[in-house]
């Protein structure tokens, strides 16, 4: 291995100034994304444990369902039980269901027994936009994406000849990525297969 | 450096003239826009597909994973119309729930007869064998909960119990088939609240 490298360093093009060039200014334009799809990835994973897009507040309220529920009765509702937050719009699931659409949360009363459920959402800030970006928002991005990921392949090979000698890819460098390689791999043994 | 903010712009302007000329593209391939009432579309819904149609409601869901679908009703009928995200088309956003909107887009028809389901079981049984000889090859002795139990015992059985109730519904409808209608969205549009 070590001939190799020492034929291609003899070779008048100076291929390690090249991929030093590569890895670097990729790693310098990609640093943007690799954030975004790791804490994305990261608030995603974790999803069974937290919203990753909301802060979510609920209150239970008991409302008086004996009057006509209209866009002003239910404003008005809003105003009495100091809700923060404005009227957008309602509707019927069903018979014995209303539901309020307000600007952040909503509202769904029984309207056989007036237990009503109050949702107020605020969006969790960062978190929300990158995962938005996460679920390939539109096609442009999907294009962008492939590209990043592309160009994460070309970083991650590059990087593996950044350095001569014992700590290069010959040595050291060898271990740790056969390493990195096979704890996946156990992971697939484990589980997978 | 000044070379790479200047090919960087020209990238960013050429995405967005494309965006632009698409969505001009869109406007001038318009033919007739119908408008369709929300609590009219299950009726009008058969004699419109494939056509592009207007509809103002409000959206009571958005698929939270991808913004690729939402759902509008209405004060005056209780049943959610599927809107499907547009080729090229940014993700709904979530915040869009309770929003009035104006949706314009294709009215599409996912039509289930008995070809449709025959396929389905097909597909399943097809699945369930693959499962079953998955399991024989990597498991040497029998073990309660294997694959092949699993597949036996049906991890299907959802889904064949939905091909039973459809059967079930395509016989009580008079008909050979069932039509679920949803709208495929070209653009829409917010519409604002009069008063808060």
């Amino acid at each position: 291995m070590d001939g190799v490298f020492l034929i291609l360093d003899r070779m008048q093009f100076n291929w390690r100034k090249w991929n030093r060039v590569i890895h670097r200014d990729l790693g310098y334009f990609f640093f943007g994304m690799v954030v975004i799809y790791c804490l994305s990835g990261i608030a995603i994973n974790h999803r069974a444990d937290w919203n990753p897009n909301y802060i979510i507040t609920t209150w239970e309220l008991q409302i008086d369902t004996n009057q006509d529920f209209n866009k002003e009765t239910i404003k008005s509702i809003i105003e009495d039980y100091d809700i923060d937050s404005k009227y957008l719009n309602h509707y019927k699931p069903s018979a014995d269901e209303l539901k309020v659409f307000l600007k952040d949360g909503s509202l769904s009363v029984n309207m056989n027994t007036g237990y009503a459920w109050l949702e107020l959402s605020k969006k969790r800030p960062i978190f929300k936009a990158m995962n938005y970006l996460h679920y390939n928002p539109v096609v442009y991005w999907t294009w962008y994406s492939d590209i990043f990921s592309g160009a994460l392949i070309i970083i991650a090979l590059s990087g593996l000849f950044i350095i001569k000698g014992k700590k290069g890819i010959t040595r050291r460098g060898a271990w740790l990525t056969v390493f990195g390689i096979v704890l996946p791999l156990i992971f697939l043994i484990l589980f997978y297969y | 450096m000044k070379k790479i903010f200047l090919l960087l712009i020209v990238i960013v302007f050429a995405f967005a003239c494309n965006n632009t000329k698409t969505n001009e593209n869109n406007q001038s391939s318009e033919e007739v826009i119908i408008k369709v009432e929300h609590a009219n579309f299950e009726e009008a819904a058969i004699n419109l597909v494939n056509k592009r149609i207007e509809m103002t409601a409000m959206i009571s869901h958005v698929c939270e994973h991808g913004g690729k679908k939402m759902f509008l009703v209405s004060e005056e009928k209780e049943e959610s119309i599927k809107v499907v995200l547009g080729e090229n088309m940014a993700a709904f956003k979530t915040d869009l729930v309770g929003n009035t909107v104006k949706v314009i887009g294709i009215v599409d028809e996912l039509r289930i007869d008995e070809a449709y389901l025959v396929e389905w079981e097909n597909e399943i049984e097809a699945e369930i064998e693959k499962e079953k000889t998955e399991a024989k090859s990597n498991v040497s002795g029998h073990t309660p909960g294997s694959k092949d139990e699993q597949a036996d015992l049906g991890d299907h059985k959802d889904a064949k119990d939905s091909i039973a109730d459809f059967r079930k519904q395509i016989a009580e409808s008079g008909t050979d088939h069932l039509s679920f209608f949803s709208i495929i969205c070209e653009k829409y549009e917010v519409i604002k609240p009069t008063d808060n």
